[in-house]
């Protein structure tokens, strides 16, 4: 499957939502996620003669954008809490300007955005690989290469995590 | 707010997962990204040309270094096969050396046994 510049066009069409969420999500900083986004598509672009097929593709995809957002974490010399403030707001003014009204119900998804920043990583990947990319905790495992029960236990951990702190800090929006 | 509310890919989602799956929805690239990507793509693309030759060379000087290492090791090969014929050509002299040493001092003592009885040799 060795592509030209035109196919890896229509990859990051396909993917890039998808790409860069997963970066954002787990690394908290807009900007190295769009670093981090790029860097997997070129590693794409390198790598997809290797590759046999569109759902192959996705996984690679997926799993390269998991690894390298993990190591551009732990690469990184700032705490992912303080940059955690700044892509939040970011993103919590986007969703204001595009939904108009709705303050409550985005003011509540930035508040549990921020408290996935909070959470251990190895929790939070599973959790957003669970709750942003809707996979099962089986397609986890195999895109992690870990057993199951471990992807169970880190999904249960960081949900019961997200669960304690969002009883404590977001009682003005939960009833 | 535990309840399981839905279903999502057959597991039970209570109120607090479906707020966590709509809090994580999918977000948008930043504008221009897949510009970015394709520009950096295309940039990396550019020096290919140059590696077909490079890569010719560095094959045929793989090959020049492994043929010296062969040339080498066969060398090395036919020589300890050389020392090693030396040794045993030398333990098989000596243990020759050794069994004519013996028997001469067997003879030379018969002889004597035999002159002390009053026989004489070689007159």
């Amino acid at each position: 499957m060795a592509i030209d510049a035109a196919e890896l066009g229509r990859v990051i069409e396909i993917h890039q939502r998808m790409v860069f969420s997963i970066a954002l999500r787990l690394t908290g900083d807009y900007g190295l996620a769009e670093e981090v986004a790029q860097d997997v598509f070129l590693d794409f672009f390198r790598s997809a003669e290797k590759l046999t097929g569109k759902e192959h593709a996705r996984f690679w995809l997926r799993r390269v954008a998991v690894y390298r957002a993990t190591d551009a974490l732990r690469h990184r010399s700032r705490q992912p809490e303080a940059a955690a403030e700044e892509w939040v707001q970011d993103e919590h003014d986007i969703a204001l300007g595009q939904s108009g009204g709705a303050q409550v119900s985005s003011g509540v998804s930035a508040k549990i955005e921020e408290l996935l920043l909070a959470i251990p990583e190895p929790l939070r990947v599973v959790v957003v690989l669970r709750y942003q990319e809707d996979m099962v905790p089986g397609e986890i495992a195999e895109l992690l290469g870990q057993p199951v029960a471990t992807v169970k236990s880190h999904l249960q951990r960081g949900l019961q995590l997200l669960r304690k702190k969002a009883a404590v800090t977001m009682k003005e929006y939960i009833r | 707010m535990n309840d399981p509310k839905s279903t999502s890919r057959g597991l039970q989602a209570d109120e607090f997962e479906e707020q966590v799956m709509r809090s994580l929805r999918r977000v948008e690239a930043p504008k221009g990204f897949a510009a970015r990507v394709l520009q950096r793509a295309t940039a990396s693309e550019k020096p290919l040309p140059l590696r077909p030759r490079f890569r010719r060379g560095l094959r045929w000087r793989w090959i020049g270094a492994v043929a010296a290492i062969l040339v080498f090791f066969a060398l090395v090969a036919n020589q300890v096969r050389v020392w090693r014929e030396r040794a045993r050509v030398a333990q098989i002299q000596a243990q020759f050396d050794t069994a004519m040493r013996v028997t001469d001092g067997a003879l030379a003592q018969t002889r004597a046994e035999l002159e002390r009885m009053g026989l004489k040799f070689g007159e």
